[in-house]
């Protein structure tokens, strides 16, 4: 048996030889595409995925887009006149919008599919229509004609060309009007609701001056009796107030899990600016505590110029010599406007880039403005209006509008009054200053009166955004905006 | 070595050739040489010495002596062809027997066995031992004596190597007849080993004894240059992370890897494996180069292979060897940026320009001038504050040995790196052990197990390559900040310069926590070898363990200023700590079988299956909120902060494979290779690939025609064409669509997992292909004289791409598609000569190379990679942007030329028009005015050198070089003064164009305006060069020396690398990878170094 162990050395290597089996692996990491059902758990599981992508929109991109409007200087390349559709910013909303799409559609095909949807399953489709009509509504505002792209995609479906923005608008009505009919009234917090549906719905046609439509939706948004202005302006953009009356909807976030923010953070001695600084357009239009501009109040001091001011002063800009994190006065200096923002920021150095602060994108505020704003506009100025206003206006202790101005007010100084509550009231929450000019047609009026730096107007190319032109390279049904040719 | 051997060679080489005057008359009748010899010790000064053992003394002789000398009675007394002795200085006499090495040289000479001529230049050595020597003009050697029974081995270039058994001669002759058979020389290639002169496929292959001493801080490194078609660029100097990327005949695919296959005594490894070897542990590589040699290794061999084998026990005798070198580094260049006051004015013209206000007063660039750093301005060199010269140093010493049965080699080296770059470092372990048994005629074991452990050390910041890396921040911070406020913390914030964001201290970054890496990587191979007849049967397992423990510490750092205020505070301390490890189990079996029929016909064949299994797996943990800076693990860190992560991964791959030769007279060669892979990347359907190869070979010069052209050696025409495969794509499951469940949200408060589809899939992905020309010619003249050249065509299809896809589908990564085709064209030509003159050998080499990359088709798709292009009909990765035509000078200009937007201002860059939405000039400057503006790939690489031997010097020269090639200088586009990243400015910025200095070079500063940072051809440079990128000198002491100790060999070397660099770019070292756009990378090394090698 000599050889025995030869033989043995040999077949014991011979034998390891491989069969098929071998090369069948599972991706151990994910899920693959065919493990989602239909199960209510699994559509939830892709509806989070849905809200997820919704995050990334907010969690400071919407900061920059006050720098548009005279609430603040920043993006300079793009509001100093030298934007391309090579300019990033523009990429940016461009894919975080259609990436929140996407996922909106591959949930919406999935419950196309089901036979006898249940409820839970309706509000789910809801909650993605709402959804998918929020990112439209953004998409449409800065760029105008965009692709409008409704279903699950394949590979070969993906040379999409653009729609106007009359489809647009039809699908976003579309779509939230199935929301507002199939969307509880309550929901766990932060999900959206019939409230959000119906206000959404609201400052879309508000957007388009539809003034009837404004104001049934803001009527039924009233007549809930669910939302109420919050008493503490003050703390209305803290963590601590979140889930609060008056929000309608947020986007929520926490730190320490890979779900913060990055707009409240602070350095030792201002906030985080993201790029962005109010401009004194913005600081200068807060009315004195007489409910008079600072250009027509006795009370105004130019020295100590933050004294007699509208509360809301305080609230949103931080200025020269105001106390920030660690005890320590904040120096204009590192401001080339003078002033920071302080409105969603945190006194903390914590979590800056990871914060925890839910951003509203729809308040009660905001209900109470578009339905005063319509009902001007439709000459309707009755004390209704007033009582809006000043609803708005007491929260703070400002003076009512009648105490200051009277009663006898033009349906154009109404309408002055109107736009310069929701300056004051709604600045620097994600650029809603920005579509309010547009809408008005007042941006080229509006960037003239901005001094601080050159803010020119260039037109359709100021108020719609090109196409990224990686987007054009990428697809050759994708035409440029004529008028950023 | 015996102490009595080594004090007769000591007492041989002193020979002298003094005549001895004492003269002898006696005559002795019956007596002992004893006593003959103490007759004469009493008699004159002489004194005896002789070991009774070796010696009869007591012989009994008779002699008359009459007036002789002590020589002639010596001569007399012994025979002396069993005899000799040795007549000292001071009288003493040493009589000694005569054995194998009492002499301790043989000499002989070389001729040529036809003509009679002698032979310079013969390499004559002792086998299994590393002693040997040259012929010198005269065709004759001296060589140590060798113990009898060795082997010498005599061999030249185009003769026959002849081989004898050494016999105790003190003279050997040797005549060589011309090898009509050419080159005998064996290389590896694919499962075996094959006569040079027989391949039919491109394979270039290296010795590493050669390179080895070369200060390269990686294996692959050090081949830089050696091959023709073989690229090799190192990415950066960085210690421990300075990886350098391969490419085999240029970039054989777009997605999939580039880089060639790498097999190390069989297993299969990665390049990184190849770049931890230790230089020393490498006895040669083989490069395989065309379908014909590397399609046995099928879908994997695309880009090439490199075969890897490190070294062997001897069968023989005892040898260890000895290496070491020190050296010192130095970055190859540095930035020449302005002053700090130049700086302040350009910053505050940027600013002026843009309509804003000045950043720094008239005071305060006084302040700059006079460098105090104490009153907060200063003019700090950064380069000079991070940078220095630091010392790199390597040890290595193996221990070979083994007898019939068994051969062992074991061998050591530590290597040691310190960072030019502050606070870098990197050192290196290997162990190699080898045993080969024999277990009897038939049957050979093998064990082969290596090991290493690498460990790097550096700052918690990046070091290079973006802009608050601490690279980027030494080209980008002004050096108008100080270092350190007065009280010691590292300035950060000028004291009253309104608006000037925080500074990046690049002092501050490099002393910042630290990132540690550690790598071990264990491989163990054992083989089987049964030989039975013709029949051979090869077997071989291996495991190969690789892991990575890296950890980063982030500390919580605080800078207050000398108000006392708080000037940055990083808030909270981070540390990140990841592992990953690699398993891979290899297993193959092959067997092969070679015949000759009538003589004529040489046939061999060869079949195997071989199966590979790779895991991999990584974890990472992550914590924050340290109580203090001094408690570095996870367990202080907050709880609530604590994260961790994981992923694994799996691929198998399984293979069957074959090989088939056949030779007429060794004239005309064929061959036939053939691969079947599976690879589990694939979906079941796609899973399998076949890739073939065929070559042959036409030996010219053995035709009967070409028989009376004596300067010719060897005339080889080749040719092959093959398919071969591609498959790494990095990700094992790239055919199944995902959803990934990272998606999460806050409902209620609470983390809820969310899932959605972030990559588009496809499952028809599978292999790519590459169909591979080769057309090969050697050539052998004068027994001197070589030359390969080699034309080749790769078409590389269906490829895998990642074509980007419209963002509307969702902003999700693109699918794999199986599209398009590239092509990578070319020709390598190399040369050697060699020769001698005296006592001077001498060898010259040159290498020279043309890759042409093409991209042939793309689906009608155009790739928008940052900056850069692949479209149809153009090289891959060409820069793509505007043209430029200077600068405007005024606004008659500007109203002259295509409108710009935002509107063109005097100074600004002046863009081409060169086309419009129509395709034609629509008279402003847009999107569609973009152009291929250069490539970004080198289309000539090539390499000389040569080699010197005069006696104990030898000197080696070796230069490189890249031609035909355009660079991003990415950095100077932050010079244009636009705000926002740290900034600083080269010297030549001083010309910049202002209304006084109308310059047509360098466009207006404007702190605001983007447009002058356009992507265009301003900012690509001409990236050709020419280097000198190694030298070395060395010396051999001389035997007579070493032999008092001990030593066989031992060479003194002095070497340096990167000595000398010619070329246009500036600031920055031109050597870097394709991928690299940013300049300010981890500095490039000169190194000088000093070295031993030794040999006992």
């Amino acid at each position: 048996m000599k050889h025995l162990r030869y033989i043995i050395i040999v077949t014991l290597f011979v034998n390891i030889v491989g069969c098929d089996d071998y090369l069948d692996h599972v991706n151990p990491n994910n899920l693959s595409e065919n493990a989602l059902g239909q199960s209510e758990s699994d559509l939830s599981l892709l509806l989070n995925g849905c809200y997820d992508g919704m995050q990334n929109n907010f969690t400071n991109a919407y900061r920059f887009l006050d720098c548009f409007s005279e609430v603040g200087y920043g993006e300079t390349v793009i509001t100093e006149g030298g934007g391309t559709p090579q300019t990033n910013t523009y990429l940016d909303y461009w894919s975080r919008s259609y990436m929140l799409i996407a996922r909106c559609n591959e949930l919406l095909a999935k419950i196309d599919d089901i036979e006898s949807p249940d409820d839970k399953i309706i509000t789910i489709e809801s909650e993605a229509k709402f959804l998918r009509a929020l990112a439209y509504y953004y998409l449409t505002v800065l760029y105008k004609d965009t692709p409008l792209i409704i279903s699950k995609q394949s590979f070969d479906d993906r040379f999409v060309s653009k729609n106007s923005q009359a489809d647009i608008k039809a699908q976003i009505n579309s779509d939230l009007e199935y929301a507002v009919l199939h969307l509880p009234v309550n929901q766990v917090y932060p999900k959206a609701t019939k409230g959000a549906a119906l206000a959404l719905k609201a400052r879309v046609h508000l957007y388009f001056s539809e003034w009837n439509d404004v104001l049934t939706l803001t009527k039924a948004i009233i007549d809930f009796k669910k939302y109420e202005l919050f008493s503490d302006y003050s703390k209305l953009f803290l963590e601590e107030s979140e889930e609060n009356n008056e929000s309608i909807f947020a986007v929520a976030f926490e730190s320490g899990m890979g779900e913060g923010e990055s707009f409240s953070g602070s350095w030792p001695k201002q906030p985080n600016q993201m790029g962005i600084r109010p401009l004194s357009n913005y600081a200068d239009a807060f009315y004195c505590t007489d409910g008079l501009l600072i250009s027509k109040s006795p009370l105004y001091n130019p020295v100590e110029f933050y004294n007699n001011r509208d509360p809301r002063y305080e609230v949103s800009i931080l200025r020269k010599g105001e106390i920030w994190s660690n005890g320590m006065p904040y120096e204009a200096g590192t401001s080339v406007t003078g002033y920071s923002i302080e409105k969603y920021c945190r006194i903390t150095t914590l979590y800056r880039t990871d914060g925890p602060v839910d951003f509203m994108i729809l308040r009660y505020a905001d209900v109470l403005l578009m339905r005063a704003e319509a009902l001007v506009e439709t000459n309707i100025i009755d004390e209704e209006v007033f009582q809006l206003i000043d609803q708005v206006r007491s929260r703070v202790g400002m003076p009512n509008v009648e105490d200051v101005e009277g009663i006898n007010l033009s349906q154009a100084e109404m309408r002055e009054l109107i736009r310069h509550e929701r300056l004051v009231e709604l600045g620097l929450e994600g650029g809603l200053r920005w579509f309010d000019i547009k809408r008005w047609n007042i941006v080229e009026e509006v960037y003239n009166s901005i001094t601080f730096h050159y803010r020119p107007y260039l037109g359709e190319k100021t108020l719609y955004w090109p196409i990224p032109q990686v987007e054009i390279d990428n697809n050759p049904n994708l035409e440029q905006h004529d008028f950023w040719n | 070595m015996k102490l009595s051997t080594f004090l007769l060679l000591f007492t041989l080489i002193n020979i002298s050739a003094e005549t001895f005057s004492q003269k002898f008359s006696f005559e002795v009748k019956e007596a002992t040489i004893k006593d003959l010899l103490a007759k004469i010790e009493g008699n004159s000064d002489y004194k005896f010495l002789y070991r009774s053992d070796l010696i009869d003394v007591n012989k009994q002789i008779t002699i008359n002596i009459n007036d002789e000398n002590v020589e002639s009675i010596l001569g007399r007394i012994f025979d002396p062809g069993n005899f000799v002795y040795k007549i000292f200085d001071d009288n003493l006499i040493v009589i000694s027997k005569k054995i194998a090495s009492q002499q301790q040289s043989v000499t002989g000479k070389v001729t040529d066995s036809s003509t009679g001529e002698a032979l310079a230049g013969v390499n004559v050595t002792i086998e299994g031992t590393l002693k040997g020597t040259i012929t010198d003009a005269n065709g004759s050697f001296i060589l140590q004596r060798p113990e009898t029974g060795a082997t010498i081995s005599f061999s030249f270039i185009g003769y026959v190597t002849q081989k004898i058994t050494y016999n105790n001669e003190d003279v050997i002759d040797i005549k060589l007849t011309q090898d009509v058979q050419a080159l005998e020389e064996v290389i590896v290639v694919g499962y075996g080993t094959q006569k040079k002169v027989n391949l039919t496929g491109s394979v270039a292959n290296v010795d590493f004894e050669s390179i080895s001493n070369r200060p390269s801080t990686n294996s692959v490194s050090a081949l830089a240059g050696s091959i023709p078609g073989l690229t090799i660029i190192q990415q950066s100097g960085q210690p421990g992370n300075d990886l350098a990327s391969i490419n085999i005949r240029g970039i054989g695919s777009i997605n999939a890897g580039v880089a060639p296959l790498i097999i190390i005594d069989g297993v299969t490894s990665e390049v990184s494996d190849f770049a931890n070897l230790s230089p020393y542990e490498v006895k040669e590589i083989s490069v395989l180069k065309d379908a014909a040699s590397s399609a046995i290794y099928g879908s994997r061999a695309a880009n090439g292979v490199i075969l890897v084998t490190t070294k062997n026990g001897l069968e023989s005798d005892t040898k260890i060897n000895f290496n070491a070198y020190w050296g010192l580094q130095e970055a190859t260049v540095l930035p020449k940026l302005v002053d700090s006051w130049d700086f302040a004015e350009l910053q505050n013209e940027a600013r002026t320009n843009a309509g804003l206000s000045p950043f720094f007063t008239d005071e305060q660039i006084e302040l700059m001038k006079n460098n105090d750093p104490t009153d907060g301005f200063s003019n700090t060199n950064w380069a000079n504050e991070i940078l220095r010269v630091s010392p790199i140093q390597n040890y290595n010493i193996s221990i070979s040995t083994g007898n019939e049965k068994l051969s062992v080699y074991t061998g050591l080296n530590y290597y040691n790196q310190e960072g030019i770059l502050l606070n870098s470092n990197s050192d290196r372990y290997n162990l190699r052990s080898k045993f080969e048994l024999k277990l009897n005629e038939h049957i050979k074991l093998g064990l082969n197990l290596s090991g290493v452990s690498k460990k790097s050390h550096q700052s918690a910041v990046s070091l290079g390559g973006a802009d608050y890396s601490i690279m980027g921040t030494v080209y980008g911070t002004p050096n108008a900040v100080p270092v350190y406020y007065n009280n010691g913390n590292y300035f950060v914030m000028f004291n009253d310069v309104p608006g000037y964001q925080r500074i990046y201290n690049p002092i501050m970054q490099a002393e910042f926590g630290y990132n540690n890496g550690a790598n071990k990587g264990f491989v163990s191979t054992f083989t089987v070898e049964i030989n039975w007849k013709k029949l051979k049967f090869n077997s071989l397992i291996s495991y190969n363990y690789n892991d990575a423990l890296t950890k980063n510490w982030e500390p919580r750092l605080i800078s207050i200023n000398d108000a006392g205020e708080t000037v940055w505070d990083t808030n909270y301390a981070i540390l990140t700590q990841q592992f990953s490890n690699t398993h891979i189990l290899q297993v193959e079996n092959y067997l092969s079988y070679s015949t000759k029929f009538v003589d004529n016909h040489a046939f061999s064949i060869l079949a195997g299956h071989t199966f590979l299994d790779n895991k991999y797996s990584y974890f990472q943990a992550y914590g924050e909120n340290f109580p203090s800076n001094s408690l570095q693990v996870l367990d202080a860190s907050s709880a609530d902060s604590q994260r961790a992560y994981g992923q694994d991964s799996y691929y198998s791959l399984q293979s069957l494979f074959g090989r088939i030769n056949y030779d007429y007279k060794s004239k005309y060669l064929f061959e036939i290779n053939i691969r079947y892979d599976g690879s589990s990347r694939f979906a079941k359907d796609n899973r399998y690939g076949v890739f073939p190869s065929f070559s042959a070979g036409w030996r010219v010069s053995e035709e009967k025609f070409l028989e009376g052209i004596s300067i010719l050696n060897n005339l080889k025409i080749r040719a092959s064409w093959g398919v071969l495969g591609n498959q790494d794509i990095g990700d094992n499951y790239a055919y199944t669509s995902v959803y990934s469940t990272l998606t999460s949200y806050l409902i209620n408060g609470q983390y809820t997992s969310g899932a959605s589809i972030t990559d588009m899939a496809n499952d028809k992905i599978c292999w790519e292909s590459t169909n591979s020309l080769n057309l090969g010619l050697d050539l052998a003249l004068l027994n001197k004289l070589e030359f390969t050249f080699d034309y080749f065509i790769r078409n590389t299809e269906n490829m895998l791409i990642t074509l980007p896809i419209p963002i509307t589908l969702g902003d999700l990564n693109p699918p794999y598609q199986n599209i398009g085709k590239i092509q990578n064209k070319g020709w390598e030509l190399s040369g050697i000569y060699r020769d001698n003159a005296d006592k001077l050998i001498y060898s010259l080499n040159f290498s020279l190379s043309q890759v042409k990359n093409k991209a042939i088709d793309l689906n009608n798709q155009e790739w928008y990679p940052t900056n850069q292009i692949i479209k149809e009909g153009e090289s891959l990765y060409s820069w793509y942007g505007y043209l430029t035509d200077g600068i405007f000078q005024n606004q008659e200009e500007i109203d002259a030329s295509a409108k710009q937007t935002p509107a063109a201002l005097s100074g600004d860059i002046k863009y081409k028009d060169i086309s419009g939405i129509d395709g034609v000039p629509d008279g402003k400057i847009d999107s569609y005015d973009r152009t291929i503006i250069g490539k970004s790939f080198p289309e000539f690489s090539y390499g000389f050198g040569g080699s010197l031997n005069y006696r104990n010097f030898d000197f080696n020269i070796f230069f490189q070089g890249i031609s035909q090639v355009d660079i991003n200088d990415f950095s100077r586009i932050n010079q244009t003064g636009v705000g926002g990243n740290p900034k600083n400015w080269s010297v030549e910025w001083l010309n910049r164009w202002t209304s006084e200095n109308p310059s047509d070079k360098y466009p207006r500063l404007d702190f605001n305006r983007t447009v002058n940072q356009l992507f265009s051809d301003y900012w690509l440079k001409n990236g050709s060069y020419l280097r000198l990128k190694n030298m070395e000198v060395g010396y051999s002491f001389a035997r007579n020396i070493l032999n008092r100790i001990s030593v066989d060999n031992m060479r003194l070397y002095f070497g340096g690398q990167n000595l000398l660099t010619f070329t246009k770019v500036k600031h920055f070292d031109p050597e870097r990878s394709m991928s690299q756009v940013r300049s300010e990378f981890y500095p490039q090394l000169r190194i000088y170094q000093i070295g031993l090698n030794m040999t006992f």
